[in-house]
Formats: C-alpha cells, sequence, structure tokens
C-alpha cells in the first residue's frame, strides 16, 4: 500500500498534478494574460528543487539502492538524476515561454497545462520498473503533446499533428508487442522478477546457451518502439515534419525534455529488465541504430534551408551519438579499466540537454527579431543580435564537439568506449560524422558572423531577458563543464553505478 | 625560469585576447588594440627567446613541466594538464614567438573589424604553443582543434579572393585530420591505459630492449591513423590541396602563421608520436617501411617543385613551394631506421631543423609578399616588374628569403636539407636513389625562386597596361617597424645558417633522447 512516505518520495510528480489543476482554473479567471506560464513555471520550479533535493540527498550519502513503490516505480539515484535534468529543462523552456509566446498560441492555459501533464509522465519515465506502468507513463507523455501540436495558428499544425499522433500509435502498438513478447516468455512484467526468471529458463527458447530469443526480441521491438520518443533509426520520420511545422516551444520539448525520458527508459529496460549476459545480443542491433541514425541525420542536414527542418536532422544524428555510447556499454569489456558506455552515454545526454537547449533557446529568440527560419535570414544576424548569436555560436561550436565545451568531452567519452568495446568501426564512423556535421553547424556561424546583409542599420531591440538569461547560463554551463568535467562525470558515476 | 612559465607563454595570450575581444572599444574603455596585441606578443617574443636559452642542454629531458593532476581525474579515463619542453619542442616554441611577433606586426593595416581580429590571433598563437608543449596525448588533441575555430574566422572575414571557400575547406580537412588524430590518441589510450606521453615510452621500456608493445589494435593501424592524420596537417601529396588555397586567400599575418607554425604541428607530431613514441611501441613499422615514405617524400618533394614552377600568383608559388619543402620533412622521418643500422640520426635532426628553418624562410618571404601586396595590390606576377627601383629593401630581403629557400650555404635552409640529404642517403638503396631525386628539388626551388624574383622584382619595369603602373611612382619601401619584423626574421635565418648549433644543440638532444632513454 501507498503510506506517506511514498508520497513525500513522489513529490515533484504530485507537485506537476497540481500545479495542472491551478493553471486550469488561472486560466478561466485571466485568459487573456500570460499568467499560465508563469504558474507553469512557478509549479516546474517547486518540483525540480524537490527533485534535486531529492537526488542530492542520496548522492551525498551514497546510497546505492532505491526505494521502491510497491515494485512499480524506483526513486534511485539514477531517477531521480534524469527527472532533475528534465525538470529543469521543463522549467527552462516555460520560463523562456513567458514572453515569448503571444501571438503564437491560440489558448495558452490549455497549453501550458498539457505540458505540465506530459512533463509528469516523463518524470515518471524515469522511474518506471513495471511493463504496464512504463507503457501508461509514455502514453501520458504522447497524448499531450497531440494537443500542444494542434494547439496553433499555423496553417500545417493539424496536418503536424495527425502526422504525430498516428507515428505514435504505431509505436506504441509495437511496445506493446514487445511488452506482451517479455510477459509471455518470463511470465513477469516487472523488471526485477524478468531479469531473475531468464535465467532460470528451460533449454526450449534459448539460443546460444544462455540467450533467450524470444526475450531478446520482445526487448528489441521495446526499444524500437521507444526509438518514437528518442528521434532514431527506425522511428525518425516524423522528426523533420513535426520539428518544422510544431510552434518552436514545443519543437524545443520534443527535441530536448522528449529525448531524455525516451533515453531514461531505455536504459531501464535493457540494464534493468533484460539480463546483462544479453549485452553483446543486443548491442549489435543498438549499433546499428546508432550508424544509421548518425549518417542519415547528417547527410540530410546537409542541405536544409529551414533552421528548424536542419536542427531536427542534427538531433537524429545525436541520438545516433548517444545510441553509440549504449551500444558498446559491455560492462566486461577487453580492459576492465575502461569507461563505461553506460557512463559515457548518460554523460553525453547531459552533454546534448545541456547545448541543445541552449542552441534552440537562441534560435527562438533571434528568429523571433528576424521573424523567419529560413538560415539564409540569418545573415549579419551576428551584428542584429549579437549577444544571442554568440550563445548560439558557442552552441554550435559544441554541437560540433570542437574542444573547450561539453560535446566535445561527451564525444571523447562516448568514442571511447566504442573503441574499448571493439566497436572501432562505430567510432571511425562515428568520428567521420562529426566531420561531415561541421559543414552545416559552421554555415551558420558564417552566416551569422562572416556574411553581412543589405539592412545592417536596422538595429533591433534586445531580446527577451528570460532567454537571455537562460541561455547565458547554458553557454557558461558548456565552457566550464567543457573544461573541467570533473564535476559532471563524478555524479554521472555516482548515478549509473547502481545500473551496472 | 620560474614555474608556470610555460602555461604563461599559452594561456596570456588567449586570455588577453579574450579581454580584448570582450572589453576593448565599451563605453568606459578605450585601448589602443594594436599598440596593446604588439606588447603582448613582444612579452611572448621575450619570454620564449628566454625559456628557450634556459633550457639546460646538460640535463637534456623535459622542463619546464607545469602540472595539474586533476584535470580528468578518473580511473576509467585520467587526462592531465602537463606541459613541458625537450629538445624537440623547444625550438617550435621559440618558432612560435617569433613569428607571432611578426604577425601583429604584419596586420598593422588591419582596418575592418579589429577587435576581434586581434583576439583571433592572439588565441591562435596561444593555443598552437600549447600544441608543442602538451605532454598529454588529450591535451594535445585539445589545443590541435581548438587551433581551427580562431583560424576558420581569420581566413574566412579578412580573406582575399574566395576567403569562405578556402576557409571551409580548410576547416574539414583539418578536422579529418584531428578526427583521425582522436581515434589514434583513442586507440593508444585503450592499449595502454594513459595519455601521457612518457606512461607510454615507459610500458615500452618496461619490456625488453624494443619489444614490441603488445597492443589490442594492431599497432600498424594506430601508427597509420596517426600518419595520415598528421599528413594533412603538414601537408603531403596527394591531401595537399587545401594549403594554396588556404594560403592564397589567407591575410598576411594568416599566411605566416599558416606556414611558419601550423605546418610544423604536423611535422612536429610525426616525430612526436610517429617516431618517438612508436620507437616504444613497435619500432619496426618504420624500420620496415621506411623506403616507402622515403619515396613518397622525394615524389612531393618534386611534385610540388613541378606545381610551383607554374604558379603566376606570388603567394601562391610560396604556397606550393611548402608543399615542395614539406616533402623533405618525411625524407628526413623515412631515415628513422638509420640508427639501428648505421647508428646516426642526421636525418631525423635534420627534419626536426627543417621545420624550425622553413617557418622562418616561408614566414619571411609571406611577410615580403604581403608587404608588396598592400603597396601594389596584386600579386600577379607579369603585372609586377622593376620593383627594385622603389623598394630595394623589400627586394634584397626577399632575395635573402629566396636564396635561404633554395638552400645557399650560409643561410639556414641549407643546414637542415644537407642533413637530410645525409642522413637518407647513408640508409642506401631505395633510400638513396630517393635523395638523389629529392636533390633535384633544389635545383627546382633555385629556378622558380629566382625566376619568380627576377620577374617581379628585378627586370623590365612594369608594362604599360598593368594596373601597377598608374601607382608605380607612389611605391614606398619599408617603414620602421615593418623593417623590425623582417629583420627578426632575417636575422634568424642568417644565424642559423652560419652557427646552426645555436639550434641544433638542443635539437640533437630530443632527437637523440628517443633512441636513449
Amino acid at each position: 500500500m501507498i503510506n506517506l512516505n511514498d508520497i513525500l518520495l513522489l513529490s515533484p510528480e504530485i507537485t506537476l498534478v497540481i500545479g495542472t489543476f491551478v493553471v486550469i482554473i488561472v486560466d478561466l479567471f485571466s485568459p487573456k494574460k500570460s499568467y499560465s506560464a508563469i504558474f507553469t513555471s512557478i509549479f516546474l520550479a517547486i518540483s525540480s528543487i524537490l527533485a534535486i533535493a531529492m537526488v542530492s540527498n542520496l548522492i551525498s550519502y551514497n546510497d546505492a539502492s532505491g526505494l521502491s513503490i510497491i515494485n512499480v516505480l524506483s526513486i534511485d539515484k539514477y531517477s531521480l538524476f534524469l527527472k532533475s535534468l528534465i525538470l529543469v529543462s521543463g522549467l527552462s523552456i516555460s520560463v523562456c515561454g513567458i514572453n515569448l509566446l503571444s501571438e503564437e498560441l491560440k489558448s495558452k492555459g490549455e497549453f501550458w497545462a498539457l505540458f505540465l501533464v506530459s512533463i509528469t509522465g516523463m518524470s515518471l519515465l524515469t522511474s518506471v520498473t513495471e511493463m504496464i506502468t512504463a507503457w501508461v507513463a509514455l502514453e501520458l507523455t504522447s497524448l499531450p503533446v497531440i494537443g500542444m501540436l494542434a494547439l496553433n495558428q499555423r496553417k500545417y499544425s493539424l496536418e503536424v499533428s495527425l502526422k504525430y499522433l498516428i507515428l505514435s500509435a504505431t509505436s506504441s502498438a509495437i511496445i506493446l508487442m514487445g511488452i506482451a513478447y517479455i510477459y509471455g516468455v518470463s511470465g513477469s512484467t516487472f523488471f526485477n522478477e524478468i531479469s531473475t526468471i531468464e535465467t532460470s529458463l528451460s533449454g526450449k527458447y534459448l539460443f546460444k546457451d544462455s540467450t533467450n530469443i524470444l526475450l531478446l526480441f520482445g526487448a528489441l521491438l521495446l526499444v524500437s518502439g521507444a526509438s518514437f520518443k528518442i528521434a532514431s533509426f527506425p522511428f525518425f520520420s516524423w522528426v523533420p515534419d513535426v520539428y518544422q511545422g510544431a510552434p518552436t516551444i514545443v519543437t524545443i520539448y520534443l527535441s530536448v525534455v522528449s529525448k531524455i525520458a525516451g533515453f531514461s527508459i531505455i536504459i531501464r529496460i535493457l540494464f534493468d529488465a533484460i539480463n546483462s549476459s544479453m549485452i553483446s545480443e543486443w548491442a549489435i542491433y543498438l549499433a546499428i541504430m546508432a550508424a544509421v541514425s548518425m549518417t542519415f541525420g547528417n547527410v540530410m542536414a546537409l542541405r536544409q534551408s529551414n533552421i528548424k527542418r536542419l536542427f531536427a536532422y542534427s538531433t537524429i544524428a545525436h541520438a545516433g551519438y548517444i545510441l553509440v555510447g549504449l551500444a558498446s556499454s559491455e560492462p566486461d569489456g577487453l580492459n576492465s579499466g575502461n569507461l563505461a558506455g553506460i557512463q559515457a552515454t548518460v554523460f553525453y545526454l547531459v552533454a546534448y540537454a545541456i547545448t541543445n537547449l541552449t542552441a534552440f533557446l537562441s534560435i527562438l529568440s533571434i528568429s523571433r527579431e528576424i521573424n523567419s527560419f529560413d538560415i539564409e535570414e540569418y545573415k549579419g544576424v551576428g551584428i542584429r543580435a549579437r549577444y544571442q548569436s554568440i550563445i548560439l555560436a558557442i552552441s554550435l561550436i559544441s554541437l560540433l564537439g570542437i574542444p573547450a565545451t561539453i560535446g566535445f568531452m561527451g564525444k571523447a567519452f562516448i568514442f571511447t568506449s566504442a573503441i574499448s568495446n571493439n566497436l572501432m568501426w562505430l567510432a571511425l564512423l562515428g568520428i567521420l560524422n562529426s566531420v561531415i556535421s561541421a559543414y552545416y553547424y559552421i554555415r551558420i556561424i558564417k552566416l551569422m558572423f562572416i556574411d553581412s546583409s543589405e539592412d545592417q542599420t536596422s538595429k533591433t531591440a534586445n531580446s527577451d531577458l528570460n532567454t537571455r538569461i537562460i541561455t547565458s547560463f547554458g553557454a557558461v554551463l558548456i565552457i566550464v563543464i567543457g573544461l573541467a568535467p570533473v564535476m559532471l562525470l563524478g555524479i554521472v558515476e555516482s548515478v549509473v553505478n547502481l545500473l551496472q | 625560469m620560474p614555474g608556470g612559465t610555460l602555461s604563461f607563454l599559452i594561456f596570456f595570450p588567449i586570455i588577453s585576447g579574450i579581454l580584448i575581444g570582450i572589453f576593448s572599444e565599451n563605453k568606459f574603455l578605450k585601448i589602443n588594440i594594436k599598440k596593446t596585441s604588439l606588447f603582448i606578443t613582444g612579452i611572448q617574443l621575450i619570454l620564449s627567446i628566454l625559456i628557450y636559452f634556459s633550457y639546460d642542454k646538460t640535463v637534456g629531458g623535459f622542463q619546464f613541466i607545469d602540472y595539474f593532476d586533476s584535470w580528468i581525474p578518473f580511473e576509467a579515463f585520467t587526462a592531465r594538464y602537463i606541459v613541458g619542453i625537450d629538445g624537440l619542442s623547444a625550438p617550435l616554441v621559440l618558432l612560435t614567438g617569433i613569428l607571432g611577433f611578426c604577425s601583429v606586426i604584419a596586420s598593422m593595416n588591419i582596418q575592418l573589424r579589429q577587435k576581434e581580429y586581434f583576439m583571433w590571433l592572439l588565441v591562435l598563437q596561444g593555443v598552437v604553443t600549447g600544441v608543442f608543449a602538451s605532454l598529454d596525448l588529450l591535451l594535445l588533441f585539445v589545443f590541435w582543434e581548438a587551433e581551427l575555430i580562431p583560424m576558420y574566422f581569420l581566413i574566412s572575414i579578412w580573406g582575399s579572393g574566395r576567403a569562405h571557400y578556402s576557409a571551409m575547406k580548410f576547416l574539414i580537412f583539418t578536422l579529418t585530420s584531428g578526427a583521425l588524430l582522436l581515434i589514434g590518441i583513442i586507440s593508444l589510450y585503450f592499449s595502454t591505459g594513459t595519455f601521457l606521453m612518457f606512461d607510454i615510452t615507459e610500458l615500452g621500456l618496461s619490456g625488453i630492449v624494443n619489444s614490441n608493445l603488445s597492443l589490442a589494435i594492431p599497432a600498424i593501424f594506430i601508427f597509420f591513423i596517426f600518419f595520415i592524420g598528421f599528413a594533412i596537417k603538414l601537408p603531403l601529396f596527394p591531401v595537399h590541396s587545401w594549403l594554396p588555397d588556404a594560403h592564397t586567400d589567407a591575410p598576411t599575418a594568416v599566411s605566416i602563421m599558416l606556414a611558419g607554425v601550423l605546418l610544423k604541428m604536423g611535422g612536429y607530431g610525426l616525430l612526436r608520436i610517429n617516431v618517438d613514441l612508436f620507437h616504444y611501441i613497435d619500432p619496426s613499422i618504420l624500420t620496415d617501411l621506411g623506403s616507402y615514405f622515403a619515396i613518397i617524400g622525394a615524389f612531393s618533394v618534386i611534385y610540388g617543385a613541378i606545381l610551383t614552377i607554374q604558379q603566376t600568383d606570388l603567394k601562391r608559388l610560396i604556397a606550393f613551394s611548402s608543399v615542395s619543402h614539406m616533402g623533405y620533412v618525411i625524407l628526413g622521418f623515412s631515415s628513422y631506421g638509420a640508427f639501428a643500422s648505421v647508428g646516426s640520426t642526421e636525418g631525423l635532426g635534420g627534419t626536426a631543423l627543417q621545420l624550425f628553418t622553413h617557418g622562418t624562410i616561408t614566414g619571411l618571404a609571406f611577410l615580403l609578399v604581403g608587404l608588396t601586396y598592400e603597396r601594389t595590390h596584386t600579386r600577379y606576377i607579369p603585372h609586377l616588374g622593376g620593383l627594385v627601383n622603389k623598394m630595394p629593401l623589400i627586394t634584397t630581403f626577399f632575395v635573402i628569403a629566396g636564396f635561404a629557400s633554395l638552400g645557399l650555404p650560409g643561410l639556414s635552409g641549407f643546414v637542415a636539407e644537407l642533413m637530410i640529404f645525409v642522413g637518407t642517403f647513408k640508409m642506401g638503396s631505395l633510400y638513396a636513389i630517393s635523395t638523389i631525386v629529392a636533390v633535384f628539388g633544389v635545383v627546382l626551388a633555385a629556378g622558380y625562386t629566382l625566376w619568380m624574383i627576377q620577374r617581379a622584382y628585378f627586370g623590365k619595369d612594369v608594362k604599360e597596361d598593368s594596373p601597377v603602373a598608374k601607382i608605380f611612382d607612389q611605391l614606398t619601401d619599408l617603414n620602421r617597424l615593418e623593417l623590425l619584423s623582417v629583420v627578426i626574421l632575417t636575422i634568424s635565418i642568417v644565424v642559423v645558417g652560419i652557427y646552426p648549433s645555436i639550434i641544433t644543440d638542443v635539437l640533437d638532444i630530443g632527437v637523440g633522447e628517443i633512441f636513449t632513454r
């Protein structure tokens, strides 16, 4: 039964649910003002403070085990860490949304309420340890997004929303199929039971000594379904259209927060539910997912003219890099002294979240000033919106992986773990892809700072203050962690050790 | 020298460059950016000379070590901040100091976006010093890649001609070289468990003498990954195509840095990793394949020289001559096996010296071409002629640079090339044939250098239809500051030519230590 202690453990999510109702009620009384976004930010802030307080408490006590709530949710360092990341990212988005959204959204109250519901789902997703709960949490994250996509006055919003709905439903079906397989083999939907049952199975389902092929198949179906959330191969066809057609704030939400949540559940399933002796089997599949995502994303990004579409392909490529880390997380790799892939994966995930959030919020701010998402229109922006352009350039350099940025450290760790797990081909491909990506990232920098536009004299007003503060903070983090990754790496090391 | 001098040499220009970029020209503070930059690089020049001459030759080894253990202090991934110089890197740090100062003088006429220009130029100087001083492979890579961003902006914004195209080409080539380098470094790390250069040496030493360190990834694979990465930077035929474009379109100061210092990063990497480290990992690779490298080197010399002769643009001509001169570096590099077979290290010593001398000679040549171009506004050789009447000093110094470049005895180019030829020739058979072929490169060099000087600076006056004809009467010679930079470079060429021991004494320690740790 749920007791008072469990309620305390769930306080971040409960705060969010209360926040949802408050936002709806506030919207009833003052629909025109931007109070709903302010209240959303307040509740997200409270929720993030709670989550951060809990995770820092656990890390400082070095508590390896998590606290379980009726075996369905596990509140441990790993889930709380990613929860904090999700909540803080969501907070950044909603704070920037206070001033930026006025003409883009039809009804703000509903939008922010849906936003909070979706974040609640993602927050739960980080701690699920049971299949059906995982599926419910996944749906809780996806369904509100359909509404968020439709709630704006753009031309293509319904089309985009429908596209997202159909693919989301398909991926959900595939996930359910995977759950069914795993349940059929193991007779349980609880992660801890699945991981113990499979080793004692009799010979009839066994493949290559100890590997259960049906269980593997089920797990791969689950991962494929979840690839919809992380925008990687095989479910990435929706990404460019939806990213381009959606309101920018939703694009940011999908590209950063949704991706963290997707990876958190994939990591949970692969490391908690599936026995670690099967890593060498699913690693190949993840390596293929990574290779296709990286190459497809980077090659397609080369010729884009819309910056949101370009970033859509860029996030596909980055999902590929993160998958490289996952594919190379065999715990007993050749050299035990080497960096485990899972550590590199979580580090890169944080690096990606900070960098992409900074980049996208800068784009949001700049594009508002030039009133266009066309890359060619970025000509001379470096002079008109100097501050925001410099921040965007820093985050682009980090996405490219040039040293002295967090992106470089992430890539160095990822490729080190790939090479130490005998995935030299994947590391080579990944680094080659980084070189390709230089072309389109640097092109934006070139347009902003080097090419001059005709109307350089038209100085626009300062960008939104909230965006400025948050992106400045992001840029500082990019460089500071890039120069001294000690702190973050220490936290990541402590966070993931309970998974191994 | 007090501790921290070397770190100061690296970070002083970087930090002061960034401060200039942020704080100069705001409401409260107006500083003269050009004078400040000159002052900063002046300090750099003096410090690098001091640090070079206080390198203790009787002790040898790595000196001026600055150490900061907890950069990435994890057992699974340990990288340190550690810098120090030995006989191989000390001359290159000196070279960076000299050329950094000269390149700021060469930028005195920059008007466009001054503050950013000098910021990037100063950052570039610090970062390149960092490459030569790093003793940790990951740190080396960080500096290696960090050089890209300043270079991209410098070529792209302040360049001429197809500057954007050339800058992007430079960026893609260098990123590829960096990517290969990163793969190599990680592979080495995976195999040895350390990024520290002398730890890898130690591991090699702890086996039997010249044992093959058993690597999880084949040593020959890592060797070639590194080799190709450095060959792009050097550049070696067939991956040289970025160099003429980048050089031609870059502003003068950047050409000086590019030819003088950045190309040396490739040569230094070959010596430091492919020779020094692989001597302890698997010495047989370079001994077995040495003759092939000699052939590639000789081919690159001749191929570069033939391309050079056809050029009609002064800057492009010197750029192509760099391809040819860097061929000598590969030729000398191939003579690594000479120590085992005939007990000599002249070839490697000559290679290291060639890096230094080519830096000063080509730096001087690019500086003079830049100064000429500022006055005539064209570099097209048929449009020039008879410039000696108006610019006697520029012509005189250009003749010195030209003679040094073609290897006239008494100037520094001669010493380096002679050492390489002697060292490689001793190896016999294919090496000797390659050397003989490469010697013809000197003949070709004499051809294109003298012919170019003859056409552009001496000879008949400019033709009537040349754009220079209109402004011919207003052409001026060097001013005092320009003379200073030209004289500094000329002194370093002449002194090394007459008294090579000033550099080779230190270099010999560095090269000798490869074999006698």
